[in-house]
């Protein structure tokens, strides 16, 4: 009981059918990536942690963190997300400093 | 000021001790002198008592009178510090400016060396940016020659290539599609046997600096994936899949077509394949067919490459992916899609400098793709096969029913429920009071029907 093949002869035959052509349609199988996501989100935390607790590391961090959302943006995300992060981590570096011009303290420093 | 007063006792102190010390002196003369001293102190005292006497209500004219005649004071008197003249009980007096000596503190660090942290920042910021240029410029490179050396293959066999979303052209965009700075697609379409091929470049994120260092720990690849979708009549009720023991696993869990149609994993050498692959199909006939001697043969040359091969004529996606549901919100059949899954693990380097050796080396495997997408169509499942596949995907159906029936038959009497309170709204609003009551009478009765036992009807089949 074996599956009968028709050995169709070696076609040589242009194969291309112009009536065949179809638009593209999503199959289900797409590469998620979302780191993309997950670092602004992050950048927001921490640029308002340093905003408001006035830790000038965390608000660096938050400039980290919006430049591997950048990084690893995708085409379709729109690039309001990716400034908003930028500006907001900017805005809590800004700030932090002009409250406080002393240098930054690491965090597990004195 | 409130000290300046004492002041004055200081001084005078000192002039009473200079003149007792006169007096000690052992000469007849200085005697007298003695007796005359203490008569001088009393007043003196009432000068002082004078001077820092609060200016009250309390001090009247008669006091100043008896201080005024008391001559032996009087070289004090032209001395202006003595005597209080602006009447506020503060005596004036030139202090010496307070001598503060400003201990040396040691100054925190100033100056931009202070900085150091920030300066190491920034670094690590540009640091970034330039390895962000560098990588995607790398991805773009490892992109544009894998689509230079296989466009010829592709046109070849596809009359459109690169999705067109206006298709009055056909030409399409003659060109790959950029995802993202590691993503890069290209959609062919065009071509008997098939309705469109997907080429997906998912390649590592040479772009980003942290993912650059996971890599180092937990080694990636760059991934090709083909995905052949197929026709109605291009392909028959076949489930199967090839694939690495790691990637097995993980796609029996995600898939929902292997879920429901390939339960058991069976080892590739069965088939002289090599050891690393694992077979998962619905019916062996089926997998027999699909592995003939030349599939075998380009899998042992790929073997390093191929991650998994998977044919399904019931893709559903995935099982994470979230059910489509109708109007009503009942969870609708997703309706199966034919697919080819073609996904490869490429050996490219960490630089992206041997891309043109790799894709020159895989050139044959486009060739085999096509030759499958051609064998497929010739495929056909004997009648058993046939049947066996046909009862597993009622089977499959069915349980889907029997899942969404609660919500079904909630949907529906939403339905029902609907239906009839619009029928009552348009009676009530009919002025003739005949179809009212007609429609009551009707009303009444499937109630009444609705009410009653429901007997069952049995039929007997006649041996």
């Amino acid at each position: 009981m074996s599956t009968t093949t028709r050995q169709s002869g070696t076609n040589a035959v242009d194969p291309r059918r112009t009536d065949k052509i179809r638009r593209f349609r999503v199959s289900g199988l797409v590469f998620e990536d979302f780191t993309s996501d997950y670092m602004s989100v992050i950048g927001m935390l921490f640029s308002m942690f340093g905003l408001m607790m006035r830790m000038k590391w965390c608000a660096w961090i938050a400039i980290y963190c919006s430049c591997i959302g950048f990084a690893s943006s995708r085409l379709q995300d729109d690039a309001k997300q990716i400034f908003s992060s930028f500006m907001l981590s900017i805005s809590a570096v800004v700030m932090s400093y002009l409250q406080n011009p002393s240098p930054m303290t690491l965090p597990f420093s004195a | 000021d409130d000290f300046a007063e004492f002041d004055d006792d200081f001084e005078e102190d000192e002039l009473s001790r200079a003149r007792s010390r006169r007096a000690r002196t052992p000469s007849p003369q200085k005697e007298e002198d003695l007796k005359e001293t203490p008569k001088k102190k009393p007043p003196t005292e009432d000068v002082i008592e004078e001077d820092i006497r609060p200016k009250d209500s309390g001090f009247d004219e008669d006091d100043e009178a008896n201080v005024m005649n008391d001559e032996d004071d009087f070289e004090s008197i032209d001395d202006e510090d003595e005597f209080d003249f602006d009447g506020d009980g503060k005596v004036k007096r030139e202090m010496p400016p307070p001598k503060l000596t400003i201990t040396s503190v040691p100054m925190p660090m100033r100056g931009w060396q202070a900085y150091w942290s920030e300066l190491l920042m920034l670094i690590g910021i540009s640091v970034y940016m330039m390895n962000y240029i560098l990588g995607r410029y790398k991805n773009q490179k490892i992109a544009q020659s894998f689509f230079d050396i296989n466009w010829n293959i592709l046109e070849d066999n596809f009359m459109m290539l690169g999705d067109s979303t206006i298709l009055e052209d056909e030409q399409g965009t003659r060109n790959y599609q950029k995802m993202s700075d590691s993503i890069y697609q290209m959609w062919c379409s065009g071509r008997v046997c098939c309705e469109g091929m997907l080429v997906e470049l998912k390649l590592l994120k040479r772009q980003d600096l942290v993912s650059i260092l996971a890599n180092m720990f937990r080694p990636a690849k760059d991934v090709l994936r083909v995905s052949v979708e197929m026709g109605r009549e291009d392909m028959d009720s076949v489930v199967f899949a090839l694939a690495n023991k790691k990637a097995a696993t993980k796609m029996s869990k995600e898939y929902n077509d292997l879920i429901n149609y390939c339960p058991e994993k069976k080892p590739a050498e069965k088939y002289g394949l090599p050891s690393q692959f694992v077979v998962m199909s619905e019916l062996s006939e089926a997998s027999s067919t699909i592995l003939d001697s030349k599939t075998c043969a380009v899998i042992t040359k790929f073997a390093s490459l191929i991650d998994s091969i998977h044919f399904t004529d019931q893709f559903t996606g995935l099982r994470s992916a979230e059910p489509e549901t109708t109007k009503d919100g009942v969870m609708k059949l997703p309706e199966p899609r034919r697919f080819l899954f073609f996904t490869l693990n490429l050996p490219t380097t960490n630089s992206g400098n041997n891309c043109d050796t790799v894709f020159e080396e895989m050139k044959p495997f486009f060739q085999f793709i096509f030759y499958t997408i051609d064998k497929m169509k010739r495929v056909r499942l004997s009648k058993e096969g046939k049947y066996k596949a046909d009862r597993n995907r009622a089977k499959v159906e069915e349980a889907f029913m029997k899942q969404t029936h609660a919500a079904r038959a909630e949907a529906a009497a939403v339905r029902r429920e609907e239906k009839r309170r619009q029928e009552k709204e348009r009676i009530l609003q009919e002025d003739d009071p005949e179809k009212q009551r007609r429609w009551e009478e009707k009303e009444q009765k499937r109630e009444k029907k609705r009410k009653q036992p429901k007997m069952k009807q049995l039929k007997v089949k006649a041996l």
